[in-house]
């Protein structure tokens, strides 16, 4: 299909002739961008499900906020900050409500974390390749929601701390220091499973 | 020598640490240490892979967004199209109500009474009026469902907004003049916020994106638009 169509060879081509009412153009961009936004909120979340319903709610919410999209950044990083708010306000709800949860069965000492749906993926749709990578997923779960993000968009995506700022909403220096707190949570996390200390080598 | 911390090491390890913390790292042999291995342990986290989405799921997703899709980016354009199109034949229209009613009440072709009579003015200054509240609603609905973000670009809603002020005067005085106290009143209460959109900054904050809807909201404001306006158009095009 994007050979037939010269405006289907860039993103600004398929955005502009969105914007005139064509559905095949925002096809194009959602078969163009599925796959890396699915694995952005995948890494967010670490679950399968819930990437799969982000991936359907960003592409919507782009949709209807299309007309805002000014051209400043690309639409792949445009795209990338609504599934980061996407997943972000997921996870949020998800925590507020395993804390009330908490706070009702107080006396049980339970913790927040395992009153959560296991954020454990699927063995069969994963395979990971190292003692680090079958750790990986419960340690994000004790990040906040704003420090998983900010890890995820700085560590894999690679935006700048200004980017991950805009992204979340928040000032570059509170940005900065989510990252540094889910480095080191996941330091702590991951090294004391593997048996060693932070600072020290694997 | 005061060592690196974790923080300055995070941030030598991703490029962004001043040339103090580089130049620390590169002369100190236990920081050149612990850089190594938040390196080795950083760079293992960004090794693990994920998944591809399962097949099955790629192929439903288009058709499960398609129909919102469709519906979303139709009702945008055929908005906005509608928008332009009517714009100029309003203005003209409501000159002619405007200047009818006022200037010209005395002076009318004799040949032709009834291309100014009191049911033919009515008719138009009530389409008139419709045509400018749906159009407004349009304007006052973008904003007021716009999305919190650190910035947001309402250059689109100024412009029309810019437009419609005139209009909306005209129609306002019209209104006085012709004794309609709940439209000239709805079209005052419209005009201030329709000139508070124009002259706000291009770019909003989070915090001044929040005072416009406010304004908007207050008082059922869009509300009135949407049912007067409606209501006006369907008794106009009955007469």
């Amino acid at each position: 299909m994007e050979a037939t169509h010269g405006w289907a060879t860039t993103d600004e081509g398929a955005v502009a002739e969105a914007r005139t009412g064509n559905p095949e153009a925002f096809r194009v961009l959602v078969e163009r961008h599925s796959r890396s936004v699915y694995r952005l909120v995948y890494r967010m979340t670490q679950n399968e499900h819930d990437a799969e319903d982000l991936v359907q709610e960003t592409f919507l919410k782009a949709c209807r906020q299309l007309h805002r999209f000014d051209g400043r950044a690309s639409f792949g990083t445009w795209l990338y900050r609504i599934a980061a708010n996407c997943a972000t306000d997921l996870l949020r709800a998800r925590q507020s409500r395993a804390q009330k949860q908490v706070a009702f069965h107080a006396e049980t000492e339970e913790n927040p974390m395992e009153q959560m749906p296991s954020h454990a993926p699927s063995p069969e749709r994963l395979s990971l390749s190292s003692e680090i990578g079958r750790l990986l997923g419960p340690a994000m779960s004790q990040l906040s929601a704003q420090e998983r993000a900010a890890f995820v968009l700085r560590h894999y995506e690679g935006c700048s701390i200004e980017e991950i700022g805009q992204a979340l909403k928040v000032r570059p220096n509170a940005a900065k220091h989510s990252i540094f707190r889910a480095v080191q949570k996941l330091r702590r996390a991951l090294e004391s499973k593997l048996g060693v200390t932070a600072g020290s080598s694997l | 020598m005061t060592h690196l911390t974790e923080d300055q090491l995070t941030l030598l390890y991703y490029g962004e640490a001043g040339d103090v913390e580089a130049s620390h790292a590169a002369a100190c042999e236990p920081c050149r240490a612990r850089l190594a291995s938040l390196a080795q342990f950083m760079d293992a986290v960004r090794s693990v892979p994920v998944s591809d989405p399962r097949a099955e799921w790629q192929q439903r997703l288009w058709p499960a967004i398609a129909p919102q899709v469709t519906e979303a980016l139709g009702r945008r354009r055929s908005g906005w199209s509608r928008l332009w199109l009517l714009g100029p034949g309003l203005a003209a229209a409501l000159a002619v109500v405007f200047f009818s009613g006022m200037y010209l009440q005395n002076r009318i072709d004799r040949s032709h009474p009834e291309a100014f009579s009191p049911k033919s003015r009515e008719r138009v200054l009530l389409i008139t009026m419709g045509d400018h509240l749906d159009r407004s609603q349009i304007v006052l609905a973008e904003l007021a469902n716009a999305p919190e973000s650190g910035k947001t670009d309402i250059s689109s809603e100024q412009q029309l907004a810019s437009r419609l002020i005139g209009e909306n005067r005209l129609l306002r005085q019209t209104a006085q003049y012709s004794g309609d106290a709940s439209d000239a009143a709805l079209l005052d209460q419209l005009e201030r916020v329709l000139l508070d959109i124009a002259h706000s900054p291009t770019q909003v904050s989070s915090g001044e994106l929040k005072d416009l809807q406010d304004r908007i909201e207050s008082q059922g404001l869009l509300f009135k638009v949407r049912i007067v306006g409606a209501a006006d158009r369907q008794k106009g095009l009955k007469l």
